[in-house]
């Protein structure tokens, strides 16, 4: 004890430590150091990692402070080709091509920036991604065409059908129509392919549909400033539903209907009331919450037997149905998300909860009504992706809900800091283990912020169950929001976290700055602050559900209207 | 052997080079290369192993080449006339992650930079399919995606790492024993101009919108053309070069949660078949640079006994020593991958070119991004150098470098091959090369 007293002041005094324990400093003198400014104002030219130059900082102040004069502020989203990502592509070769395989292995990874994998900017094409989508579209081409005939009405005449396959799925894959020297292209393609090679004509007419900067790159682009009627179209059908725009959408886009504001209105409303509509709510659960994180790590089978792989697939099923129910019931409202007192579970887990399983109009639901597990913090996906293989780790969850919740992004650890993690130790608990580092002067002005909301969830352990003690200890799960308000916010325990979160004006407006970059596919810029504001405040206000919300922001000039 | 000649043009660099200020520099030495006359082709290859090391059981004791390596280097004793250890190295990085985005960068805090295996692709492409081939075990999976990047091929944008074998070799040389699908060379390339055909006409409507994402397409197309012309792969230089895998284990995507390629059975499997892989396509001609990375920062597949295991220890884990699991246990399983490099490098030696070997013309780098596992550190690096580099590195000792930066490692692999450079990175890091590597 009094050894480990010794280290911790002399850590405190900032003389080099001898030996591996808390924070080691590399040299006498060490000064915190602010985060790097971006080269330029502009946050695109930043080369530091997403949201942390000063630059971003700025604009998430200006969405959340209540000061800002937006009057006649010009609100036009960003002229963009948007990359498709994996599911994307398959989606849009299922349903336009009725492709049986699944390709998404063979497609290159989507990047992801700040949880999002549909970024504009990562979404760059490299020459491993030309070799593999020239592979996956031949592989394509040849799957589909011994069916061609399901395809396009086909007879035996091989440039009948190349004709065909021009008119009826060109437009499909391109996702509008071609002008007539592209037509005029496209059956020259084939007739020469035909030439030269007969048996692979249609397999290179195909691919060359596959591979094209049309297929796939999805224009967000506009004319005279603003989306045309079949970009508008695709943006709708891809926000909602991941996919090509059905039949009724590409009516309404051939007749140029679809800008009518009305008629936009009532198809958005169509496409979020559709099932089909889990589809982007499940995907920007995974990029909001991260729930499928629990796949990328592993935790001990020795202190955790009971985290099976079933109760890992029960827990991810539960955070995105859960996550798709709060957002599609009724009364669907921002506090619901932190706290309901149940959630979409299955039976088996409601056992490994110790949570009570029951039914709520056929759906398997557990309910938390007798233990302080509520809302989205309460999902044991969330729990154990944001904790280590054998322990919880603190910080990770602080800076979880400080960067997604609150869309705070914490400077990184300052140069010549070296980091390390705190040694096991049975007769401490992970709070007082991880107290430590904080303590140090160099790391406290930091942790504060991520210590006050970590230490503040140490009520549920590695693998997301509820418990009171650890090391022979009881647990202490008093925590602190310090920094969102005009005071720190003490509380007790993640259901105590999410009371204040639920209420909270900074989640609130942090939700929508989120869903914002989920459906313009960036991280905001100077231009889009006044757009966000504007829909964070209608958002605030409480006069919107949920889907009316998703609604507003895929139809708000924001969106509709684009700039360079 | 051809000569080869590289110029490297204004438009190569703009893909590279975007909008850094801190890359300037950098572009001013690479416009000043003279293009140089080569009688042999050189080759690089870097080797990535996980999870850091430690200093005092990986370096000898003294310096030059009268050395005796202790436990973990110990595998290195067949290949120690062919390496190079430099002691007293350092990286830049408070954690394994940015560590990791700066080994190959050089660039801090996740700043984005391009990485050497990309530059040194683009210098070596001359007559080859593929400018780099990039090889991963575990790679693409497991942990945040910065833990997993160290390669990239654009300022800011992560290279693709295949770690499906099968597929890696199916792309260098074709599918011999599946009947003839796909489509003609040339074709292929019908195909693609088509599309750059499109690019043209997009970017006449677009004008500056999304400038920079058009232009790297049509780069990267014109990549691809380059290659389908160059052929799939050029004339084998050596008998070893069969195309074809000793032990042809075939993964098959079948769509389940977990490919069979990161099944953590598996592992070892595909860390064999990757070197088998690498020196099949550089015996061959298929590519003059590789990377293969095994795994990444914070990597936890399973190890027992010193090996990967279907069911074993969290490899991150034991590279706490003295936390988790012991130091022995750490040590046996860093001299896995110890064991590993050597088997690639060995391999290599094997492989005759002309009355030298292709180790002899060749650039080898492994490097982990911690120092010190335990103590979490990035300070004595212990980063192995093989191969000659058609005799620019004196091998078979032991060299202070004296708490240079790995900058200066990169410059002097640059140097190697033929480059003018001074920096790479963040000149800030350090200029010029290490100059006791060559003797």
């Amino acid at each position: 004890m009094t050894f480990r007293f010794i280290i911790t002041v002399l850590c405190a005094v900032k003389i080099l430590c001898a030996v591996s324990w808390g924070c080691r400093l590399k040299a006498p003198n060490f000064k915190v150091n602010k985060p790097a400014a971006a080269n330029g104002n502009n946050p695109i030219d930043s080369q530091d990692p997403p949201g942390t130059s000063a630059a971003e900082r700025e604009l998430i102040e200006k969405i959340m402070s209540s000061n800002v004069d937006c009057n006649g502020a010009p609100q036009a989203g960003k002229a963009s080709l948007r990359l498709l990502t994996r599911e994307e592509f398959q989606n849009t070769a299922r349903d336009v091509l009725k492709v049986k395989s699944d390709y998404r292995q063979q497609i290159p990874v989507d990047i992801e920036v700040l949880g999002f994998q549909n970024n504009i900017e990562a979404g760059k094409i490299s020459d491993s991604h030309v070799a593999s989508y020239l592979e996956v579209a031949i592989k394509i081409a040849d799957e589909i065409k011994p069916n061609l005939s399901n395809l396009v009405q086909c007879g035996s005449d091989a440039n009948a059908c190349a004709e065909k396959i021009v008119d009826g799925l060109a437009p499909a894959l391109w996702r509008r129509p071609l002008s007539a020297p592209e037509r005029t292209e496209l059956v020259a393609f084939y007739s020469n392919a035909a030439k030269t090679a007969p048996n692979e004509a249609l397999t290179s007419l195909l691919a060359r549909l596959l591979v094209s900067p049309y297929f796939l790159y999805r224009s967000e682009v506009g004319k005279t400033g603003s989306l045309t009627p079949h970009e508008m179209a695709s943006a709708l059908s891809y926000f909602f539903w991941g996919t090509v725009p059905d039949a009724e959408l590409l009516e309404l886009a051939k007749s140029g209907t679809i800008l009518d504001e009305p008629v936009l209105l009532a198809q958005a409303e169509r496409l979020m009331k559709s099932d089909k509509s889990q589809y982007v709510l499940k995907e920007f659960a995974a990029a909001w919450l991260g729930y499928r994180k629990i796949y990328s790590g592993s935790k001990s089978p020795t202190l955790f037997p009971q985290y099976t792989k079933e109760i890992q697939d029960a827990m991810a099923a539960e955070a995105e149905n859960t996550f798709v129910h709060l957002m599609t019931k009724s009364g669907s409202n921002f506090a619901s998300l932190f706290k309901s007192d149940y959630s979409i579970g299955s039976a088996a887990l409601a056992g490994y909860y110790s949570g009570k399983a029951t039914k709520k109009d056929s759906l398997d639901v557990i309910s938390f009504a007798d233990s302080p597990r509520r809302g989205v913090l309460g999902l044991g996906a969330i729990l154990a992706a944001t904790s280590a293989t054998t322990e919880t780790n603190p910080f990770r969850r602080g800076h979880f809900v400080l960067q997604n919740i609150l869309c705070h992004v914490p400077p990184p650890t300052p140069e010549g800091l070296v980091v390390t993690p705190p040694a096991p130790d049975k007769e401490l608990s992970t709070r007082e283990r991880f107290a430590r580092h904080s303590a140090v002067p160099a790391c406290s002005s930091c942790h504060k912020q991520l210590d006050g909301v970590g230490f503040g969830m140490e009520d549920f352990d590695a693998v997301g169950v509820h418990r009171t003690g650890e090391s022979g200890k009881m647990i202490d799960d008093s925590g602190t929001l310090v920094g969102f308000g005009d005071r720190d916010l003490s509380f007790s325990g993640a259901a105590g976290l999410s009371e204040i979160l639920a209420d909270s004006r900074h989640a609130k407006r942090c939700f929508v700055t989120q869903w914002y970059r989920y459906a313009h596919g960036h991280m905001e810029k100077e231009s889009d602050v006044c757009a966000i504001r504007s829909i964070a405040d209608k958002f605030e206000s409480g006069e919107m559900t949920m889907p009316q919300f998703l609604v507003k922001l895929i139809t708000h000039p924001s969106f509709q209207k684009r700039g360079n | 052997m051809k000569p080869i000649l590289k110029e490297i043009s204004r438009r190569n660099l703009f893909r590279y080079l975007g909008n850094s200020a801190v890359a300037l520099p950098f572009m001013r030495t690479l416009l000043e290369t003279q293009a140089f006359g080569e009688v042999v082709r050189k080759r690089a290859v870097i080797y990535y192993y996980p999870n850091g090391n430690i200093p005092e059981e990986f370096f000898p004791r003294n310096l030059g080449s009268d050395f005796t390596l202790p436990r973990i280097s110990e595998p290195l004793q067949g290949i120690r006339d062919d390496i190079i250890l430099m002691k007293n190295l350092d990286f830049v990085g408070s954690t394994h992650e940015e560590s990791m985005n700066y080994a190959m960068t050089g660039m801090e805090r996740f700043k984005a930079g391009i990485s050497i295996d990309t530059v040194l692709g683009d210098m070596l492409k001359e007559g080859v399919s593929l400018p780099v081939l990039r090889l991963g075990v575990f790679s693409q999976i497991q942990g945040q995606p910065n833990y997993r990047t160290a390669s990239f091929f654009a300022p800011g944008q992560p290279s693709q790492i295949e770690d499906n074998p099968t597929r890696a070799f199916q792309n260098l040389f074709g599918d011999s024993t599946s009947q003839a699908i796909g489509l003609s060379t040339s074709m292929r390339k019908s195909v693609l101009d088509a599309s750059l055909g499109d690019l043209r006409n997009l970017q006449s409507t677009m004008g500056s919108i999304e400038k920079v994402k058009l232009d790297l397409h049509v780069e990267s197309v014109r990549e691809i053309e380059r290659r389908l012309q160059t052929g799939a792969a050029g004339d084998g230089m050596a008998s070893q070069c069969s195309k074809k895998l000793k032990n042809p284990t075939v993964f098959e995507d079948k769509g389940e949660r977990t490919s069979p390629w990161y099944r953590p059975e598996n592992f070892a499997t595909v860390v064999d078949l990757n070197t088998e892989i690498a020196l099949q396509a550089l015996a061959c001609g298929a590519t003059n640079v590789v990377y293969i990375q095994n795994s990444h920062s914070v990597g936890s597949m399973p190890f027992a006994n010193g090996a990967p295991s279907a069911r074993g220890d969290d490899h991150h884990h034991t590279s706490h020593y003295n936390e988790f699991k012991t130091r022995d246990d750490h040590i046996a399983n860093q001299r896995y991958f110890m064991t590993k490099f050597a088997e690639l490098i060995t391999g290599m030696k094997a492989i005759k070119e002309g009355d030298k070997t292709l180790l002899y013309n060749s650039c080898v780098m492994a490097w982990t991004e911690l120092g010190d596992s335990q103590a979490h550190n990035v300070r004595d690096m212990a980063s192995i150098l093989a191969g000659q580099a058609g005799g620019y590195f004196k091998t078979g000792r032991i060299v202070d470098v004296a708490r240079a930066k790995q900058n200066r490692v990169l410059v002097s692999m640059l140097r190697a091959f033929g480059s003018n450079a001074e920096v790479f990175g963040n000149p800030s890091f350090g200029s010029g090369i290490l100059t006791n590597l060559q003797g």
